[in-house]
């Protein structure tokens, strides 16, 4: 690689190592007491599941995985 | 190399090399299914074949990712890493493939069944961009997905040759964006629902190891940059003795690009330590058949030239070089890419 792009990349890396880490700790902090496939089956109404799930999507697994 | 264009560079080699890469990735995820369930048997416990299958290219297309970048800063701090720089784009192409089934599987399974758009309906049934727990995290594999296959498309030499290395280089390093939001695909998707501690230390231990031998190697090759002497009239490169027949030594200069003096036969030759096709370092390869090849991708240059041999048209700087008492002198200023420089000759003992 030429030096520019050696300084870029390392920069990048410098920048983007910290930031990832972060986002995942942040996300993983975030993560709710209950996961919602542990909660009983009677609690699993339209009220409880995750917006991510799509209105329109296919029957639920109970899960949010994708 | 870059005399015609041709549609696909194929050899056998990686016709082989495409093969197996595509049978792993079929056991891989015929394992990951089979093994999920056998192990989850039951009406309540098994998720739907759909779900499965955008589960195992999921982890699929993640650790291949993984895998895509470790090996560059593998190979600049081991040379032992360099071959298999040579069939990474193809890797990253099979990557792509394997991270689109998962893609369209999902969007199909999870927006395409309503009346909606499946595209729109990703991007507008979830917009609580506010929340960590509910972020729709769907959009960040999405834009990832994008960004891959944005160099998917430009992967092939002709687009490097069009774009020029340097733009080329910049735009595949987007990856490093994609690989940045499909981590945080993953923690703000499937590490909120799966809680077992394996899956999140996994994750990190993925970004750690990635993101340590990406920090290691930049900051080895800046330590070595900023080591060489100063930009001068002429540069010692050390003792003639230490350069290895058919083989080089690289001498960083301050400010300016690394230089590769070689020894072939009783002469010394200098030329440019980066390739005029991906930028790889010529220093690290070796004389055969006469030429200098490349370790990354086979270039190959005449040392004497910096010519690549006719039909090839690739040309990388010159320098001159001499021979004072045992050692070798480089002047630093390059010379135009193809400049013939008459070889130093080493005085026999």
């Amino acid at each position: 690689m030429k030096r520019p792009h050696r300084s870029a990349h390392r920069v990048l890396w410098v920048v983007l190592a910290p930031l990832v880490l972060i986002g995942l700790y942040l996300a993983v902090d975030a993560r709710p007491a209950t996961p919602l496939q542990e909660l009983p089956a009677t609690d699993k109404t339209p009220d409880t599941l995750p917006p991510s799930l799509p209105a329109n999507s296919a029957p639920s697994t109970g899960e949010q995985d994708q | 190399m870059s005399h015609a264009y041709q549609a696909v560079q194929w050899n056998h080699h990686k016709k082989v090399y495409d093969g197996v890469l595509l049978l792993c990735v079929l056991l891989y995820n015929a394992a990951f299914i089979g093994i999920t369930m056998a192990t989850h048997a039951g009406p309540n416990n098994l998720a739907p074949e759909p779900v499965l299958l955008i589960r195992s290219t999921a982890t699929c297309a993640f650790g291949m990712l993984h895998i895509i970048l470790c090996i560059g800063p593998l190979a600049r701090l081991s040379p032992r890493f360099a071959p298999l720089l040579y069939n990474r784009r193809h890797f990253g192409v099979m990557m792509f493939s394997v991270a689109l089934v998962h893609g369209i599987i999902a969007l199909i399974f999870y927006h395409g069944m309503g009346d909606a758009n499946p595209i729109v309906s990703l991007f507008t049934v979830n917009t609580r961009y506010d929340s960590l727990a509910h972020f729709p995290f769907q959009v960040l594999g999405f834009g990832a997905l994008l960004i891959l296959f944005v160099m998917a498309a430009t992967s092939h030499d002709y687009w490097l040759k069009n774009l020029g290395p340097g733009v080329w280089k910049a735009l595949h390093m987007g990856v490093y964006v994609a690989y940045a939001l499909l981590v945080m695909h993953v923690a703000l998707g499937a590490l909120q629902s799966e809680t077992h501690p394996a899956f999140v230390a996994l994750t990190a231990a993925g970004v750690v190891l990635v993101s340590g031998l990406h920090l290691v190697a930049g900051f080895r090759e800046t330590g070595f940059d900023g080591s060489g002497p100063d930009h001068a009239q002429w540069v010692d490169a050390g003792p003639v003795a230490d350069i290895p027949q058919d083989r080089a030594v690289v001498l960083p200069v301050q400010g300016a690009e690394r230089i590769a003096i070689f020894r072939r036969g009783d002469t010394l030759s200098a030329i440019s330590n980066v390739c005029a096709h991906q930028g790889g370092p010529l220093g690290e390869g070796k004389i055969v058949d006469d030429c200098l090849t490349c370790p990354w991708h086979g270039y190959q240059y005449k040392v004497e030239c910096g010519q690549s041999p006719p039909p090839f048209t690739e040309k990388v700087s010159t320098y001159r070089v001499r021979i004072e008492d045992g050692r070798a002198l480089v002047d630093p200023s390059p010379l135009p890419p193809g400049t013939p420089v008459e070889p130093a000759q080493i005085p026999s003992a």
